[in-house]
């Protein structure tokens, strides 16, 4: 096996090359790659100065403040597969499932091969959080912290692969006891605001003043030094150690043996769980033939088909993307949800309704301009096969691109409207004010999704590439998106006076901030609807058979 | 002939989520026959293939390469067969030369370039050696796919639609070489819809139908069980009145009726 993954690793990396030596190919790549580099140059660059010229953290501090994303982390990784059941043990893509499971590889040979991916694509990630936190580091510290991204990356595998095993009722248990879990958490941690607040006359102020001493990195260090916890977190604390290098030499190498230890564990019991989980499904298989219990499938209801196909021209697309989306529903939500709790303390702290309105809903926006995207993309993004088929289609390239984008537009606008109105009636703040943060959200979110959309049709991708591509990708799109939005503040900025002009020339007296609002939501629509200009026009000259990707 | 089977095949069911794909099929392929495996869409030829070559488990019945069991000895299983699927999964930015490598690493191939290099030239690929698989067109990847089968030597040969997207010449290519492998002691099972195809590689037939084993035998047995012994008569014609038995008609039949 050993000579096989050379082979295959070597090929790889010459892929790589190869990718690499193919983006300078011609004019367009050429123009493409140099900017991505040098973008990349002053994003990296700025990043790296600032992080090396900060000023190091108090050892403990930097300590406890390692152990808190790692514990996050894992904790992530239970409450995910609580809330979505992996589908399989581990996903292999189709080339790995018919040349690596078809081929001639021991269960155990797979594993290590899906070891060996693992450990190259941390490497790099070890690399860049090395850069992050270099005034910081000790000698241990890169050690340190490969094994503990090493680590967290086995334990998302052996988080799948141990809920996979699960027959329906242990799952049922399981998912009930990660929920009661939280919900212990959330009742013991906000349990001291509660009661400090009801013994308040003032409790609102009360919870304010709490919220507003409290910083969340002292809230999660002290969750963390709450007892029951510091025992779940002690292979944490221990990362932590070795990565901040707290103690002596042979202190900090025994953790380090410690580290290893746990790893070599986790993948020993890594192989017995895929070894049961090959054993459990075939088992429940036959268990299922032998009572004749047969699976039912889930066709599209009529309705969906009835209402969303029979929008005029482009409703099949619509349609199809719906259907796309409702599948990932559970994924969609938590990717909702949590930025919209995050938001809560915000809300809570700030005194003044209106800037508290106004600050949820650009977080929310913010959200929506960085991470969202990324959740709802039922569009053309995912699409990088069917190109062809959408090519295809007989219909225009417009109705086409409003059918591809209408899905994800219309998730983020719902996920912002449930923002505006829940903040707004949470604050009371004035409805002419949800309202215009309601109509100013549409075109940006229009915006945004165009935006996405134009840049994967000019330059398409795979949805699952990752690695050093996918990050400059990352750092193109971050910076085209933030100029777009720095340009669309200052022409906000100058419209401002302007404004104000034209709300006094105009001779029936119009009010200063209609006008101002007007423009802004016009100037936006048209940004909005030009941009989805671009993308059908990105899409008209699309070449299929020059974008074989 | 050898009288142990390379490729065995009994009481094969497979189930999907309880629903039944294939029930009930049983056959044997002893080494230097040529298996043709006809039937509609959804009849089981595919799952029957992917179970034998190990990539899903049979939900009951044993099914054994070389005397291998599938199940509970995969490895040598699959050190000795191959399986072309009708649209091969290759690593898309690996070339053709990676994939012949890797290939012949993991199956551990003694003289691998010499053999890669009569594949290459033989399926008209020794042009495209640096070529990524993403790269090629459905042909050149099939061919690829085949050499990848043929480098290893396998006693057994499965292929799934072997035909899709080749060229005339890598048509006759595909089918001599079909041939060779045979005459030199490989168990080969090709399934395919071009029945043309069938009559002209292949010595026995295995119909499924509906996920069920309808016939296993010569294809001059399977002429006289649905139609006639008649040469004139084709391969398509008999197998129209195959799948119609539900009326039992006769090849007769069923040519009467098309020619209305």
């Amino acid at each position: 096996m050993r000579s096989v993954l050379c082979v295959l690793l070597k090929a790889n990396l010459r892929a790589r090359l190869r990718r690499l030596k193919r983006a300078f190919s011609t004019p367009r790549r050429t123009l493409l790659s140099l900017l991505v580099v040098i973008l990349a140059f002053v994003w990296t660059g700025q990043t790296v100065a600032s992080m090396l010229l900060r000023e190091p953290y108090a050892p403990d501090e930097f300590r406890q403040w390692v152990a808190v994303p790692l514990f996050a982390w894992f904790l992530w990784h239970i409450i995910r597969v609580a809330w979505k059941r992996p589908e399989t043990a581990i996903e292999w893509s189709p080339e790995e499932e018919a040349l690596i499971v078809g081929g001639p590889f021991a269960t155990g040979e797979q594993l290590v091969y899906r070891f060996v991916v693992i450990l190259t694509s941390t490497l790099p990630k070890a690399l860049l959080t090395i850069l992050v936190l270099w005034p910081d580091l000790s000698w241990s510290s890169p050690i340190g912290l490969i094994l503990a991204l090493v680590g967290l990356e086995l334990f998302r595998m052996l988080a799948d692969i141990g809920i996979s095993c699960l027959n329906d009722r242990a799952f049922r248990m399981y998912r009930l006891a990660v929920v009661g879990s939280l919900a212990g958490i959330v009742f013991v941690c906000g349990l001291p605001s509660i009661s400090e607040s009801s013994t308040n006359p003032t409790g609102t102020d009360q919870i304010v003043d709490l919220a507003r001493s409290q910083q969340p990195s002292t809230l999660i260090v002290s969750f963390l030094q709450n007892e029951t916890v510091s025992v779940v977190a002690v292979p944490f604390l221990v990362a932590a150690d070795v990565i901040a290098g707290h103690g002596t030499i042979a202190s900090v190498a025994g953790k380090m043996v410690a580290m290893l230890v746990v790893i070599a564990a986790m993948g020993g019991l890594i192989g017995q769980l895929y070894s049961v989980w090959l054993m459990t499904r075939i088992r429940h298989e036959r268990r299922r033939w032998k009572s004749g219990s047969g699976g039912s499938c889930d066709p599209p209801s009529v309705a969906d088909q009835l209402t969303l196909t029979r929008i005029p021209a482009c409703g099949p697309l619509i349609w199809r993307q719906y259907r796309r989306a409702a599948r990932y529903r559970g994924s969609l939500l938590i990717s909702m949800a949590i930025p919209a709790m995050l938001l809560i303390p915000t809300l809570v702290s700030v005194q003044d309704p209106a800037v508290a309105f106004l600050l949820a809903v650009c977080g929310a926006l913010f959200y929506t301009f960085v991470l969202l995207p990324e959740a709802v993309k039922f569009d053309f993004r995912l699409d990088s096969d069917h190109l062809c088929q959408l090519k295809m289609l007989p219909m225009t390239p417009t109705r086409i691109v409003v059918g591809q984008l209408a899905t994800p537009v219309l998730l983020s606008v719902v996920f912002q409207a449930v923002i505006c109105v829940a903040a707004g009636i949470y604050r009371s703040v004035d409805v002419q004010l949800i309202f215009a943060a309601l109509v100013i959200t549409v075109p940006l979110v229009v915006l945004f999704v165009a935006l996405d959309n134009l840049m994967f049709l000019l330059y398409p991708q795979r949805p699952t590439q990752e690695g050093l591509e996918a990050f400059l990708r990352t750092i193109l799109k971050f910076t085209a998106k933030s100029v777009l939005l720095a340009s669309l503040a200052g022409a906000i900025l100058l419209w401002a006076p302007l404004a104000a002009v034209i709300a006094q020339e105009f001779p029936m007296a119009l009010p200063v901030v209609g006008v101002f609002a007007s423009g802004i939501v016009t100037g936006l629509t048209v940004t909005a609807a030009l941009a989805v200009g671009c993308v059908v026009a990105a899409f008209h000259r699309f070449d299929v058979s020059l974008h074989v990707i | 002939m050898s009288a142990v089977p390379i490729i065995s095949v009994a009481n094969f069911h497979k189930a999907y989520e309880g629903v039944p794909a294939v029930e009930e099929v049983s056959f044997d392929v002893f080494s230097g026959r040529i298996i043709g495996v006809v039937g509609p869409n959804g009849a089981g030829k595919t799952t029957t293939m992917r179970s034998l070559a190990g990539i899903i488990p049979p939900t009951a019945g044993s099914l054994s390469v070389a005397g291998f069991d599938v199940e509970s000895q995969p490895i040598p299983v699959k050190q000795r067969l191959a399986y072309v699927p009708d649209d091969p999964s290759l690593f898309p930015n690996l070339t053709v030369s990676d994939h012949l490598a890797f290939t012949a690493a993991a199956y551990k191939v003694d003289n691998a370039d010499r053999k890669a290099a009569v594949l290459l030239k033989q399926f008209e690929l020794d042009q495209k050696r640096d070529t990524a698989a993403k790269d090629l067109s459905r042909g050149m990847r099939q061919k690829l796919a085949i050499c990848c089968a043929y480098l290893y030597d396998p006693v057994a040969l499965l292929f799934d639609e072997p035909l899709t997207g080749l060229d005339p010449m890598g048509i006759r290519t595909l089918k001599r070489t079909i041939v060779e492998r045979a005459a030199a002691g490989a168990a080969v099972l090709i399934s395919s819809h071009l029945l043309a195809m069938v009559e002209d590689v292949c010595s026995r037939i295995l119909m499924l139908d509906h996920g069920q084993q309808k016939f296993f035998g010569t294809v001059g047995e399977f002429r006289q069980k649905f139609g006639s012994a008649d040469d004139d008569v084709s391969l398509e014609q008999i197998f129209f009145a195959a799948t119609d038995q539900s009326g039992i008609r006769t090849h007769q039949e069923v040519a009467v009726s098309g020619a209305r």
